[in-house]
């Protein structure tokens, strides 16, 4: 005696065709389709119309889109800023492991590893609560960052203004250091794959 | 001379060679022009949103990343202009009354070309009839190749409403094809 059964929708077998459904239904559908006759047909119907839509053939375009297409696009100039944006982010990365090479020795000296990464972590915090403030407060970041990068690279300026000055500015480079490192890195890198 | 690769000419465009991009266009202004028209079913407008969509591109050259082909990327920039000009406009668009009227160019046999002709003629008369919504469905499905959730994240509509316009616009075009046989 024949088993009965639900025949298959046809959106199930939209899904089917479009290979959209999970593996589990997939088997499900398949399992049917086995079974019954008619939804073979309509499986083959379907294949039919989507074979219809998809045969339908490009008509021809009557006029040429170049000329006009390139009397909008910019001039010659259009994308010579990306080499430049490379070679910048470069420098700025270079820039930031300077910092942080410069800043190693003189932490070292005044900071346990322990108390460096607690320093590093608030900084990250106030670093980004001050970033979230406004150009204002980037542009302060940014003059003191020079302030403790002339003071580091000078050897001698910030060590001799005693422990708790170093203390204040060498977490602060280092934090910005690191999420400039970080953030250009991945601005090259991306750079690179799309351009190769 | 070697004809330069799509990649080649992208790189040239990207270092500020503009002309390289006339080659571009040159190459893929059919294709975009089709995937234009099979939603818009107008040759003017699909002329002027091919248009469009070349210039998107080159504004985005940029961030189209190299290592894909460009082919589907600027049907797919076609696609998505065609789909918010379509819904930019809520009426239904003027179809173009000669939009078939030529034959396709790689017809050998005169007759072969005919019947197939006449297929395409109904085919596309069918499209023509469904509403807008359903016609750009069953183009970012079958002629864009995007799933689901790449057709919800194209037209920015819930994925279960995508599938719903696609599957009805199947089942419509189907009778329509039906009703015509």
């Amino acid at each position: 005696m024949k088993r009965e059964h639900t025949h298959l929708a046809d959106d199930g077998l939209f899904e089917y065709l479009d290979q959209e459904l999970s593996p589990e239904s997939r088997q499900k559908i398949e399992s049917t389709l086995v079974e019954c006759a008619e939804c073979q047909e309509r499986l083959l119907e379907i294949r039919r119309l989507f074979g219809e839509i998809e045969s339908l053939e490009a008509i021809d375009l009557e006029r040429d889109l170049v000329s006009a297409v390139m009397a909008r696009v910019p001039g010659e100039t259009g994308f010579r800023t990306l080499p430049n944006l490379s070679a910048s982010l470069s420098l700025q990365s270079l820039v930031a492991v300077l910092i942080l090479a410069a800043s190693l020795p003189a932490l070292l000296q005044q900071a346990s590893i322990t108390e460096l990464a607690g320093m590093v972590q608030d900084n990250n915090r106030l670093l980004l609560e001050t970033l979230q403030g406004g150009l204002a407060a980037v542009m302060e970041i940014v003059t003191q960052l020079r302030v403790g990068l002339e003071a580091v690279l000078s050897e001698t300026v910030a060590l001799q203004t005693g422990p708790i000055e170093l203390v204040l500015i060498l977490p602060l480079l280092i934090s910005t250091g690191l999420l400039w490192l970080v953030g250009n890195g991945i601005l090259l890198r991306n750079l690179s794959s799309r351009r190769r | 001379m070697d004809v330069p690769s799509d990649q080649d000419l992208v790189r040239r465009v990207r270092n500020g060679e503009t002309q390289a991009y006339g080659e571009m266009v040159r190459r893929y202004q059919q294709s975009v022009f089709n995937v234009c028209w099979r939603v818009l079913q107008n040759r003017q407008d699909a002329e002027d949103l091919a248009q469009e969509a070349f210039i998107r591109a080159y504004e985005r050259l940029d961030r189209f990343d190299i290592r894909l082909p460009f082919g589907p990327w600027i049907n797919r920039i076609a696609a998505n202009l065609s789909i918010n000009a379509v819904n930019s406009r809520k009426t239904h668009f003027a179809i173009d009354p000669e939009r078939d009227a030529q034959p396709s160019r790689s017809s050998t046999h005169p007759e072969a070309a005919l019947d197939r002709s006449q297929q395409r003629r109904t085919v596309l008369e069918a499209l023509a009839l469904l509403p807008p919504n359903y016609r750009m469905a069953i183009e970012l499905r079958h002629f864009q190749e995007m799933t689901y959730e790449e057709m919800a994240q194209s037209t920015g509509l819930p994925l279960n409403t995508v599938k719903s316009h696609l599957f009805r616009g199947r089942k419509m075009l189907a009778r329509i094809l039906k009703n015509e046989a």
